[in-house]
């Protein structure tokens, strides 16, 4: 056991802002999960969610004590492995015990006593690799120089996709440019890449899956007032938007909360829609109460990215921060109807085992980088001064 | 620079993270209470309450439509097809030869389930023999039903395709496969009714029977009546024009009796789901709106009291939470009572029918136009004076009723106008009818004296014989008949034209229309029918198309009823009522329940001109010289009005119908190539009948014949025999 890192990690340091922020949204989600309608089947699962709790501030511990040096050095490694676990997914003649099929979509490895996605993994080794990709270059700052860190952002992009796991997947490319713009990349390259990307969306939908289209003709529908896709492809919207929008201010308070979601039968109330759940019982307050804390729980993330001097722990919370962000971004906006549903949780509230694990993870790894103490002769990083040329 | 650079990444989520809360503001504040009513809506849920539809009955409390609870036999599709029968074959064939199966050829299959098909075919055998006998109808009539259903749901089924394959081309821009579009439609699957509103032994048979026949459904249901419709009348035949006479009475069936006047049902339209509809956005629904599959008046009372009739359903509500349930009871609703009394009306419709030989070409009509024995068509209306009640409104001919689910057929060009009721929706130039009425309108207004003699040269305009005639004054035909100086009585009594063109040049077009406005023609009567029509006169204001101008030729015209006016017979009769109960308006009422809206006023009549006027047509009836008194046979006279003690009053007319044509490219005129089907006059005879010892008149009678020709000889026999039925049926 190391002591050294375990006391390090426990002295008091910005980190635990973040931990702090974390375990209250938790403790939300907790309740939130309680209020949901499930069939009796699933058992309890508020006390299961409490138990994943627990374990995931054990893993966050884990991860939090090796040095953030040891992390870098391992993270190409680690990349390595995860294209090999994502490769073993797509891989035909795969046995139906270890890799399922479910609705269609190969996402899932099943190890004895534990089935996890790869791709939850991805995301996060795909942050530390970029990360020690950038941390001492600085030719992304010349637009060819931007094409490797694309290239790595594809690859295991590409291969999440033909899971096919459209949402995650999307996750990258928010994650790529928060760290090339932290990193100091030209923004009239980020923007055009950007703009160059856009542009390209309209060809790439015909290329996305019936069920695809329709959740955003549904979404487009919906924001428009047309009401006839209600009860097909639209319900879980609609369910959403409505049960949300009737907490009003205040909300509806435990009790008659479960009986509106419960009549209501809003699809995944513990898990995807678990803010409409939140608003519906809590209201406005209730909403804007978590909205706050991801603001808090992202402000204090990327403060101590700003307090670290180490150029991989910086470019590693900018990516994780940007992971969570964009998880809300994507919930909380299919929940509220400003975009078409896919399958993205609400990072710590939603219920779920490896999503809960898998962001204690990305916590531990801010709690690491902000448990050290900045060495005394390090070069401050990413300061380009060349004028002008932000 | 990097803290920069962090900094602007902080400001971007937090922006990004403002934008889901706006949203949120506006999904909890802005549209929070829609959002939560929606929500706390599928809380409940709703059962609907059926009601009941109102009665309509007769003045004298006959029920002329009901509601009554009844049962529909109902059978699935499948098995009005015979498909059922190949469904379960091939099942039990599946079944028997399944591990074999896969490897059959298609023939070889059809051939095994062909042999498995006799004991299917046989139930079904005996489900359609069974419907024969408990139904009480013949095999082909049940067949035909069966091909009437399969037709109906093979039109739906088309229709489905082709709105499904036009909205794909649409979507896809290109050619749409069949298969694309080629869905089960609903009524492919449901069960269809054979034997509709069944008594309730019939039910229970059926029911005993619901496990061991196939697709057989027992449905509660409920079927609006008329108990009146259909009547066997007795006429006595001994006052009749002696040609028709005979000592025999005669026994006349009448079918859909008031059938234009109380009108029957149909199926809701989107039009009154939009003008009512059950949902609303926003609220609870209303129990009064209008759903698919629901019932509404077509025509006549059911139109029109359709609101009052209509009831409102109840419901049940259950909260699914709390399990409260909630009950609203249904209203059932009101009941409509009529003027009219249906035995009355039964025999008015005897005496138009044909068959009793007066509504048919006879010799003594002096018809050129038609053969004899051509059926005659009109419409003929019994008016209380006093309360303006309309005891009877018929119209000829009458269509066939309609049978739920039967194709009804186009009778919307038929050039006798079954659909149209003709006493408030047809119109017709009023003629002579209207003389005693222009006498009085121009004595009123100061343009002739109440006692002004007029002298009759046969035409009215000096050295212009062959413009503004007298009836008998034809110098084509070498007739020269001159009324010579003419009282208005005996004026009237003669229905002398040029008496009245002078009432009309008198007047002036303006002050003709105004005082037709004021007896009430040209406007709606406010019976409150749906079918009811303005009429058509002059327009005082805004200019008129050409022919109908506000002009002295016109005004002259008017005069004699012709020219630019064309009124519903029940104006005619209206006003006729307003100068038996000597110059006092009311407007005729033909709901009960309409009562408060009956409105009156006088007519500025001194009772010196509505006494010559009433005088002018006792002798019209009672005179020798009267145009109604009497008919002029091969045999000799007869009196036209014969009903002995009472005091009538008659006024004849004859107008210029317009040619009726078979307008085949629809441009609105007679072209060569085109079949005239009517020519001639309109035929109209008004009575006003008097009780001895009364005052004024207790009823007045108009009887109108399309293209019937002559006033008395035709009308005139019909308005008497309606004399004997109002006797018959003891108001006189």
């Amino acid at each position: 056991m190391n002591f050294e890192a375990l006391r390090q990690v426990l002295r008091p340091n910005l980190g635990h802002v973040c931990v702090i922020t974390a375990l209250a949204l938790v403790v939300i989600g907790l309740q939130a999960i309680d209020t949901a309608p499930t069939p009796s089947w699933y058992g309890n699962i508020t006390l299961k969610q409490a138990i994943f709790s627990g374990v995931a501030l054990a893993v966050m511990l884990m991860v939090a004590m090796p040095h953030p040096k040891v992390v870098a050095h391992a993270s190409f490694g680690l990349g390595l492995v995860t294209l090999a676990l994502l490769a073993l997914l797509l891989a035909p003649g795969t046995p139906e015990s270890i890799i399922p099929r479910i609705n269609g979509a190969k996402r899932w490895i099943n190890f004895p006593g534990l089935q996890f996605q790869p791709s939850e993994m991805a995301k996060i080794v795909f942050v530390l690799a970029l990360a020690r990709y950038l941390r001492y270059r600085e030719n992304y700052r010349r637009m060819r120089g931007l094409i490797p860190p694309l290239v790595i952002t594809f690859v295991p992009m590409g291969l999440i996709l033909v899971e096919p796991d459209l949402g995650t997947s999307l996750i990258f490319l928010p994650v790529l440019f928060a760290m090339l713009l932290a990193a100091g990349a030209k923004i009239k390259h980020l923007l055009l890449i950007i703009v160059l990307g856009l542009s390209l969306m309209p060809m790439m939908y015909p290329l996305l899956k019936p069920h695809q289209k329709a959740r955003i003709v549904s979404m487009i529908s919906q924001v428009r007032g047309d009401t006839r896709l209600r009860n097909t492809t639209g319900f879980q919207s609609y369910k959403a938007i409505t049960t949300a929008g009737a907490g009003e201010v205040v909300g509806y308070g435990k009790e008659r909360a479960e009986v509106i979601l419960r009549y209501n039968a809003l699809p995944e109330a513990h898990n995807d829609m678990v803010f409409a759940v939140i608003c519906a019982r809590w209201g406005l307050i209730g909403g804007m109460m978590v909205l706050g804390l991801y603001l808090l729980l992202i402000a204090s993330m990327l403060a101590v990215a700003g307090l670290n001097k180490d150029p991989f722990s910086r470019l590693v919370v900018v990516g994780l921060t940007t992971i969570i962000f964009t998880q809300v971004m994507v919930n909380v906006g299919m929940t509220v109807g400003l975009l078409p549903i896919t399958g993205m949780t609400l990072p710590l509230i939603s219920y779920g085992g490896s999503s809960l694990v898998a962001t204690f993870v990305m916590i531990g790894l801010v709690l690491g980088a902000a448990s050290r103490r900045p060495m005394i002769m390090s070069r401050p990083s990413f300061e380009f001064t060349t004028a002008g040329s932000s | 620079m990097f803290h920069r650079r962090l900094l602007l990444l902080l400001v971007l989520f937090a922006c990004a993270m403002g934008v889901l809360g706006a949203q949120l503001v506006r999904l909890t504040i802005v549209q929070g209470q829609e959002h939560r009513r929606e929500a706390e809506q599928v809380l409940s849920s709703r059962t609907l309450v059926e009601t009941v539809r109102g009665p309509i009955i007769d003045r004298k409390g006959r029920v002329l439509a009901e509601d009554r609870p009844c049962y529909d036999i109902a059978v699935d599709y499948p098995v009005i097809t015979g498909q059922w029968a190949y469904d379960q074959a091939r099942r039990i064939a599946y079944r028997d030869y399944k591990s074999s199966w896969a490897k059959l050829s298609f023939d070889q299959r059809e051939t095994l389930i062909q042999e498995y098909r006799p004991p299917f075919d046989q139930t079904l055998e005996r489900l359609w023999s069974l419907m024969v006998e408990y139904g009480n109808i013949d095999r082909s009539e049940l067949e035909r039903r069966k091909q009437t259903v399969i037709k109906r749901v093979q039109t739906i089924r088309s229709d489905v395709w082709d709105r499904r394959a036009k909205r794909r081309a649409a979507e896809q821009g290109g050619p749409v496969e069949l298969d694309q579009v080629a869905v089960k439609v609903a009524e492919e699957v449901d069960e269809h009714t054979l034997l509709p509103a069944v008594v309730d032994s019939v039910a229970y048979n059926f029911r005993k029977l619901i496990d061991e026949l196939p697709g057989l459904h027992v449905i509660r249901a409920k079927t609006r009546q008329y108990p009146q419709r259909s009547m066997a009348v007795k006429l006595d035949r001994a006052a009749l024009p002696t040609p028709l006479k005979s000592d025999e009475p005669v026994t006349i069936d009448v079918q859909n009796v008031g059938a234009h006047l109380i009108g029957s049902m149909r199926d809701a339209w989107a039009e009154d789901e939009q003008q009512r509809p059950f949902h609303r956005r926003g609220t609870d629904p209303d129990l009064g709106g209008y759903l698919p599959g629901d019932r509404v008046g077509l025509g006549g009372v059911e139109a029109a009291e359709e609101d009052r009739l209509r009831g409102l359903r109840g419901e049940l509500v259950r909260r699914k939470d709390t399990g409260q349930v909630t009950r609203t009871e249904s209203a059932p609703g009101e009941a409509v009572q009529l003027t009219i009394d249906i035995a009355l009306q039964a025999r008015v419709r005897a005496i138009m029918d044909p068959e009793f030989g007066l509504m048919r070409v006879q010799s003594w009509h002096g018809n050129s136009g038609m053969p004899l024995g051509t059926p005659l068509y009109g419409a003929a209306i019994v008016m209380d004076v006093d309360s303006g009640h309309v005891m009877a409104m018929v119209s000829t001919p009458v269509p066939p009723s309609r049978i739920e689910g039967e194709p009804y057929p186009d009778l919307t060009k038929d050039p006798d106008g079954p659909l149209m009721n003709k006493p408030v929706a047809s119109v017709y130039p009023p003629g002579s009818t209207v003389k005693p009425i222009v006498y009085c309108m121009a004595a009123a207004t100061g343009n002739i004296g109440a006692d002004q003699a007029v002298d009759c040269e046969g035409h009215l305009l000096e050295g212009k014989p062959n413009l503004y005639r007298c009836w008998g004054w034809r110098p084509a035909q070498g007739k020269y008949l001159r009324h010579g100086p003419l009282s208005p009585q005996e004026a009237i009594a003669r229905s002398c034209n040029i008496y009245f063109y002078t009432c009309g040049r008198n007047m002036g077009a303006r002050t003709i229309v105004e005082q037709f406005h004021h007896w009430g023609f040209g406007k709606a009567i406010g019976l409150g029918l749906p079918e009811e029509v303005d009429g058509f006169l002059p327009q005082l204001e805004g200019g008129n198309i050409e022919g109908r101008e506000l002009s002295l030729p016109n005004a002259i015209m008017m005069g004699i009823g012709q020219g630019p006016i064309a009124v519903p017979p029940i104006q005619v009769a209206t006003a006729h009522a307003a100068l038996a109960r000597g110059g006092y308006y009311l407007t005729p009422l033909l709901i009960r329940n309409r009562a408060a809206q009956q409105d009156g006023h006088e007519l500025g009549m001194s009772p010196h001109v509505i006494d010559n006027a009433l005088q002018g047509m006792r002798m019209s009836a009672n005179e020798s010289f009267g145009t109604a008194n009497h008919l002029t046979l091969e045999t000799g006279r007869e009196p036209l009005l014969n009903l002995p003690g009472v005091i009538v009053r008659g006024k004849t007319g004859t107008a210029q119908a317009p040619v009726q044509f078979k307008d085949l490219n629809e441009n609105g005129q007679l072209d060569a190539d085109e079949p005239i089907q009517r020519d001639g006059e309109h035929s109209w005879f008004v009575c006003h009948v008097q009780k001895p010892g009364e005052l004024r008149a207790s009823f007045v009678i108009v009887v109108m014949v399309e293209y019937g020709g002559s006033g008395g000889r035709v009308s005139g026999p019909v308005a008497n025999q309606i004399l004997h039925a109002l006797r018959d049926e003891g108001y006189l």
